[in-house]
C-alpha cells in the first residue's frame, strides 16, 4: 500500500496567529516547508517571522512569490494582518497553490469575491480556520444527523470569550489620545490577548464571527436570508476609541425558514473561569440540544494559580487534526472542505449585513 | 396575622411553605370561588404558578374585600390589570401582580450582583423551552404568556424597558425569538418555544455585563440519574424558596400597608414591550419604543 502524498506548505506571515500553521503541522501529511512575507511588511512583522522559522527549523523568505515558485509547496498557510488576508491567499491561489486561511475571510467585500474567483479559476482548495471538528460540536452534528431531535427549526449559539483588551471603558480621563488599534495589538500579541490584528480596527463580529456562524452552517446547512444585530464597544476603551464592537448580538432568519441567533463578545477576563462561555442552543421537531463547547474538560486547580489560568481544561480535541485531515481528503478527492471559500464568504456577507443592520437599527437582508 | 389562601397546582407542597412564613397562616385551594364572599374566611388570596386566573373571578374576590396577589405566567391583558387595579384601588384593596421568576433564588442573586459587582448588564440572554400543552389555550396577549414573563425579566434586570424591540416566530406563535436593543447599547435575545417533547421544560439566563457575567442553566443545574441506558439529567428544583419569598413580600405589604400599586408602572412597558414585539412580527421591522429612550 502505498503513503499518500504529503503536502510541502508555504506559511504566508505568521503575524496574526501561529497556531494555524501549528494545526496544520499536527497532521503527517503536511510538512512546514518556508516562511515568507513580502519584503516591505514593518520590522516587527519580520521579526515575528523569523522567530516562528526559526521555532521550526525552516527558512524565512522576504518574497512571497519566491517562496511559493521555488520550495516546491503545494499548500500556503495564510495568516498576516487582516486586511491582507485576501492579497496573500490570492497570490497562492494563482500560483496553483491551495489555500489554509485564517479568520476573517477579508476586511472588504469586493476582496473577498475576487478571492473567490481566485480560487475557483486556480482549480485549487481553500479552508478557512474553525472549530467546527471541536468534540461538542461533533456530538451535536452526529445527533442531528441521526435524527435525534428531529428536524431543527431554531438554532442558537453564544459565543463569549472571556479575555481582556486593554483598560475599562470608561475608566480613561475625557481629552485623553484615543488607543491606537494596531499598537495595542501588536503589544497584546505576548500574552495573547490580541485581537483583529491590522492597520483598520476590526470589530469581533467580524473576526471571531466566523466560530458560531460556522457552527450553524454546518449544523444546518442552511444559508442567513436576513438579519438584525445590536453591536456596541461595551467593555473596552480600545474598542469605544477606534468604534468597533466588542459585544455583538444576531439574530437570523435562515433558509427554510429555521430561526437563529448568536450572541459573541469579548466579555473581559473576568467574566468565565476557564476562557468563556461558548453554547449551542438547538431546536428540533422532535427535541432539543443544549450543547456545551467547552466539553469534556478536566478541572485543575491549584495553590498559587495564575489568576488567568484556565481551571476547567478542554481535552480530547482534535479539531486541528481533523481540519488538516478534511483538507487533505478534499485535495485527493476534489472534494469540498469543512469551510470553503464559498461557505466563508457566505459567512463574511452575513456580518457585512450585521454590521449594517447594527448601524441602520432595522433588518437587513443578506444579499 | 394575615390569613391567605393560596390557589395553586398540587404539586407544591404549600405545607412546607407555610411553615415557613412569618405573619401569615395559610390555606391551599385549587379554586378561589371559596373565598369570593366577604364572609370567606381569609384576607387574601394568591393566585401561584401554572394558573390562568379568570378575570371576573379576581374581580369578585376584590369586590369582596380581599386582597389579591397574582404570581402567575400573564395571561390577562392590560387593559384587564387596569380594571383590576382601578377595582382595587377603590376598595382601598391590594392587587399585586408578579412574575414569580423574579423570585427564583437564582435570578434574585443575579439581580443583587448586577447592583454590586457584575455592573450594568450589556446582553441579557433568555431561553425557555417548555413542553407542548395536551390542549392548546391561546393567549389573548398575542405573545404566549411565559414570554412575557421573561420580557418582565430583562426590564428588571436591565433597569429598564428597552429602546427597539425586533422578533420573528414560527407556527403561529409555537415558537417566537425576541430581540431587543437596551439603552446604553445593551441587548437581549430571548427564546420561547412550547414544542418539546412532554416532560421537562428548559431554561437558561446568561447576563453580560459591565464588569463580569452570570450563568444560571438548567444545564449546570441538573443532577444525573443512572437507571440503565442512557442516563437521565435531573433539574434542582428552586421553587419552595421562591414561593416563600413571593408570598413572604406579599404578607409584608399587607401588614405593614406598604402599596403595591406601583409595579403597575413595571407592567404597562412590559406590555408596550409585547405589543412592539407583535407589532415587528406584523411588519417585520425594528420598533422604536419611547420609553426606552
Amino acid at each position: 500500500m502505498s503513503e499518500p502524498a504529503t503536502f510541502r506548505c508555504a506559511v504566508l506571515s505568521t503575524v496574526k496567529h501561529d497556531y494555524v500553521a501549528r494545526g496544520m503541522a499536527s497532521h503527517p501529511r503536511f510538512e512546514l516547508a518556508v516562511v515568507a512575507d513580502d519584503p516591505n511588511v514593518p520590522e516587527w512583522a519580520h521579526e515575528r517571522n523569523q522567530q516562528f522559522a526559526d521555532a521550526h527549523g525552516i527558512p524565512y523568505v522576504r518574497g512571497v512569490e519566491k517562496a511559493l515558485h521555488e520550495f516546491e509547496v503545494q499548500v500556503a498557510i495564510v495568516s498576516p494582518e487582516a486586511e491582507r488576508h485576501c492579497d496573500l491567499s490570492i497570490r497562492a491561489a494563482h500560483a496553483g497553490k491551495h489555500i489554509v486561511q485564517d479568520k476573517p475571510l477579508g476586511t472588504r467585500r469586493a476582496d473577498c469575491d475576487r478571492l473567490v474567483a481566485a480560487v475557483e479559476q486556480g482549480g485549487v482548495k481553500f479552508l478557512m480556520w474553525n472549530r467546527n471538528f471541536l468534540p461538542a460540536v461533533l456530538h451535536a452534528r452526529d445527533q442531528i444527523r441521526a435524527g435525534a431531535i428531529g428536524r431543527a427549526y431554531a438554532i442558537h449559539a453564544d459565543f463569549y470569550f472571556a479575555k481582556d483588551a486593554g483598560p475599562p471603558r470608561g475608566s480613561r480621563a475625557p481629552g485623553y489620545p484615543p488607543l491606537d488599534w494596531q499598537a495595542h495589538q501588536i503589544a497584546a500579541h505576548v500574552d495573547g490577548s490580541d485581537g483583529g490584528l491590522g492597520r483598520a480596527p476590526l470589530g469581533e463580529l467580524a473576526i471571531e464571527g466566523i466560530y458560531p456562524l460556522g457552527y450553524l452552517r454546518m449544523l444546518t446547512g442552511a444559508d442567513v436570508r436576513r438579519v438584525f444585530a445590536r453591536c456596541t464597544p461595551f467593555f473596552h476603551q480600545l474598542y469605544a476609541d477606534n468604534r468597533v464592537e466588542d459585544l455583538a448580538s444576531v439574530t437570523l432568519e435562515m433558509d427554510g425558514g429555521l430561526a437563529g441567533s448568536v450572541a459573541l463578545g469579548r466579555i473581559g477576563a473576568a467574566s468565565h473561569p476557564s476562557g468563556g462561555e461558548i453554547r449551542l442552543h438547538i431546536l428540533g421537531s422532535d427535541g432539543a440540544l443544549v450543547v456545551n463547547e467547552a466539553l469534556p474538560g478536566v478541572g485543575i486547580y491549584y495553590r498559587n494559580q495564575p489568576p488567568k489560568e484556565t481551571r476547567q481544561r478542554r481535552v480530547a480535541s482534535e479539531n486541528d487534526f481533523l481540519l488538516a485531515d478534511d483538507f487533505a481528503r478534499a485535495i485527493d478527492t476534489g472534494g469540498t472542505t469543512i469551510l470553503d471559500v464559498h461557505a466563508a464568504r457566505a459567512i463574511f456577507i452575513t456580518v457585512e449585513a450585521a454590521l449594517e443592520s447594527a448601524r441602520t437599527g432595522q433588518p437587513v437582508e443578506v444579499q | 396575622m394575615i390569613r391567605l389562601a393560596v390557589i395553586g397546582e398540587e404539586v407544591v407542597s404549600w405545607r412546607e411553605i407555610d411553615s415557613r412564613l412569618r405573619g401569615a397562616t395559610t390555606e391551599a385551594s385549587l379554586s378561589a370561588e371559596l373565598y369570593a364572599e366577604p364572609a370567606a374566611a381569609c384576607h387574601a388570596v394568591a393566585y401561584v404558578g401554572a394558573l390562568r386566573p379568570d378575570r371576573a373571578e379576581v374581580e369578585r374576590l376584590l369586590r369582596a374585600g380581599k386582597h389579591v396577589l397574582l404570581a402567575t405566567e400573564p395571561s390577562l391583558t392590560w387593559r384587564e390589570l387596569e380594571s383590576l387595579w382601578a377595582t382595587a384601588r377603590h376598595g382601598f384593596l391590594q392587587l399585586s401582580v408578579v412574575n414569580p421568576d423574579r423570585y427564583l433564588p437564582s435570578r434574585q442573586l443575579i439581580r443583587e450582583q448586577l447592583g454590586q459587582k457584575l455592573g450594568a448588564a450589556g446582553l441579557v440572554r433568555v431561553h425557555r423551552w417548555e413542553a407542548r400543552p395536551e390542549v392548546r389555550t391561546d393567549s389573548s396577549l398575542g405573545l404566549p404568556g411565559p414570554l412575557i414573563a421573561d420580557l418582565d425579566l430583562v426590564h428588571w434586570l436591565a433597569g429598564g424597558p428597552p429602546s427597539v424591540v425586533y422578533a420573528v416566530e414560527q407556527g403561529g406563535g409555537e415558537y417566537v425569538q425576541v430581540h431587543l436593543g437596551l439603552p446604553g447599547g445593551g441587548m437581549a435575545l430571548l427564546d420561547y418555544t412550547r414544542r418539546l417533547p412532554a416532560g421537562d421544560s428548559y431554561q437558561s439566563l446568561s447576563v453580560i455585563a459591565a464588569s463580569g457575567a452570570a450563568y444560571a442553566d438548567d444545564q449546570h443545574n441538573a443532577q444525573l440519574l443512572y437507571r440503565g441506558g442512557r442516563a437521565q439529567a435531573v433539574a434542582v428544583e428552586e421553587r419552595t424558596r421562591q414561593r416563600t419569598l413571593l408570598l413572604q413580600e406579599f404578607v409584608d405589604a399587607l401588614t405593614t400597608g406598604c402599596d403595591l400599586s406601583a409595579n403597575a408602572a413595571t407592567w404597562r412597558h412590559v406590555y408596550a414591550t409585547a405589543d412592539a414585539a407583535r407589532q415587528s412580527l406584523r411588519t417585520r421591522r425594528a420598533v422604536p419604543l419611547l420609553e426606552g429612550r
